[in-house]
């Protein structure tokens, strides 16, 4: 795909808000891999696809140039006809069947992105040099924008393939710095070296930034019929690796399991579940 | 570090505060979250459903403070600066939580990233499922949900074992680190010693946070505190300025016995 775009300039005026094109582009390329994938299971006969994942290459950044492939495992029920529309999900096949037990389907990879332009105002600047500690309340706001932005676009993706839920979302974020000549604002004066009384339209330097911020996960949806949550079993994990636990990403050191006299909650975690 | 802790709630962009009354009173309820699928499952046993990601950010501007080149001190500008900047992104996070409902959030997490917006500056940023109990309420008796960096894992065992999660507390200390003179470096040139005060400003460091984490948590009226970690991190400042940070969640009894049933044993086959 190919995306070009002049950043910052929105609509007709300067300020926050997504690079529609950037935003769009980049989503259309991503969509476009995800349906070739599952035609691809289609022709296959497969009932779904896990293991799901989009890797993207960018050749180099600014080139405008980036690449986007899907992979995942078709998988098939022995002796089902197969389905119109595969499921697809990001989770392994040990997960996916655990899911299911419990009455919960994939669906599809949710993804929402956003190239989100955020204009320095004056008063930020000013603050960015003060020797004192405070919070710069304008880019924590822009933030903001950007996570609801792209929130709202997972919400509606979501609602889209009548999920009951979103689950696994992962956020990545990264800020660019980008170095502009506009107008001032923020009513007096200017950016960096900025005087007093410069008229209404005279162009400053000013650093501005783009908050690239994406989130993944997998929708999911609920089955009809009687489910219920499988039991739960405490187990101890006799395995030799069980002494040397790998800690989740929320936890280190010291877990639960080796406090409390309990079993161990590693072990009701699957292989490959991270 | 109760000094710093001014509440900061009810400062959420306007419109943060739309999106979750639509999410609250949504046509159909859709919920989000990070949870991997076991821990989905482990939390919807346990009696709670995901609500959706919570999240709280502040991009903060940390000031400045002269070092004495051969004294080791705490840098308490750097100190409250940590301190208040996850303060800020923690409580707007709670806020989220306590808009859509929530009992509490788990599986928080608290990341700090210098530069990206410019020297000097920092973004921190709080992200974590919020959930609610669908039976009695499990809000903690400072009212507002509670807050843990247990994973799904974890907090179905601690209920299971008849303990409830409080809220997460931390303490934090930025410290630096003497230089050492030429003669002490000179006499421990080729031989095996301690760096005596190295070792003592790393203790002191550690103490200091590992101390505010525990007021804050008995402040809370947490009975103790799980999953306690311990982080020892430079955050860009240069080899002799350190920040110690402690971070855990703070529990409280739920029910007088502990009793879990005893668990199975298994020998995996998978490597």
């Amino acid at each position: 795909m190919h995306a070009a775009f002049y950043p910052g300039w929105l609509t007709n005026s300067w300020g926050n808000g997504d690079i529609r094109p950037f935003t769009l582009a980049i989503t259309t390329a991503r969509q476009t891999a995800i349906d070739r994938l599952m035609e691809e299971a289609a022709i296959l006969g497969a009932h779904g696809v896990v293991n799901c994942h989009v890797d993207v290459r960018y050749p180099e950044w600014g080139s405008g140039l980036s690449e986007f492939t899907a992979f995942g495992t078709a998988v098939a029920f022995e002796g089902q006809p197969a389905p119109r529309r595969p499921f697809m999900g990001g989770m392994s096949a040990e997960d996916t069947l655990a899911l299911f037990r419990a009455g919960y389907i994939p669906l599809t990879l949710s993804f929402s992105t956003t190239a989100y332009y955020v204009m320095t105002t004056w008063q930020a600047s000013y603050s960015e040099s003060s020797w004192s500690n405070q919070e710069i309340p304008d880019f924590s706001r822009a933030v903001y924008e950007a996570r609801d932005f792209v929130v709202g676009g997972l919400r509606a993706q979501a609602r889209e393939v009548a999920a009951d839920g979103v689950l696994g979302a992962e956020w990545h974020m990264s800020v660019e710095e980008i170095d502009v000549e506009r107008p001032a604002t923020g009513g007096w004066g200017g950016g960096y070296g900025g005087g007093y009384g410069m008229g209404y339209g005279t162009m400053q330097s000013f650093r501005d930034h783009i908050v690239h911020l994406t989130v993944v996960g997998t929708a999911v949806g609920k089955l009809t019929g009687p489910y219920h949550t499988p039991a739960i079993h405490s187990v101890v994990n006799l395995a030799d690796h069980a002494l040397d636990p790998d800690p989740g990403p929320m936890t280190s050191g010291e877990t639960l399991a080796d406090t409390a006299p309990t079993g161990n909650p590693e072990s009701q975690r699957l292989p490959g579940s991270h | 570090m109760a000094d710093t802790n001014g509440s900061t709630a009810g400062d959420l962009p306007q419109h943060a505060l739309e999106r979750l009354n639509r999410m609250k009173q949504g046509e159909r309820r859709l919920w989000t979250s990070d949870l991997t699928v076991n821990e989905f499952l482990l939390v919807r046993e346990a009696g709670f459903e995901p609500l959706g990601l919570v999240v709280g950010s502040s991009i903060y501007h940390i000031g400045y403070q002269s070092q004495l080149f051969r004294k080791n001190e705490e840098l308490t500008v750097l100190t409250q600066a940590m301190y208040h900047a996850r303060e800020l992104a923690m409580s707007r996070m709670e806020e989220e939580a306590d808009q859509l409902g929530a009992d509490g959030v788990i599986g928080v997490r608290l990341d700090v990233n210098r530069y990206e917006w410019g020297p000097g500056l920092a973004e921190f940023m709080a992200v974590g499922t919020a959930v609610r109990s669908l039976g009695e309420s499990h809000r903690p008796a400072h009212g507002k949900p509670f807050t843990s960096d247990l994973s799904g894992q974890d907090f179905w065992t601690l209920l299971k074992s008849g303990y409830k999660p409080v809220g997460l507390t931390m303490g934090n200390c930025v410290y630096h680190v003497a230089h050492q003179t030429l003669a002490q470096s000179m006499r421990a040139m080729g031989q095996n010693v301690e760096m005596a005060n190295f070792t003592q400003a790393l203790y002191d460091s550690r103490e200091l946070a590992m101390e505010r984490m525990q007021t804050e948590a008995s402040e809370m009226g947490a009975e103790g505190i799980v999953a306690v970690q311990i982080q020892e991190r430079s955050h860009g400042w240069g080899s002799h300025v350190i920040e110690y940070f402690a971070i855990g969640t703070g529990v409280v009894q739920g029910r007088p016995d502990h009793v879990v049933p005893e668990p199975q044993m298994v020998l995996p086959l998978t490597d």
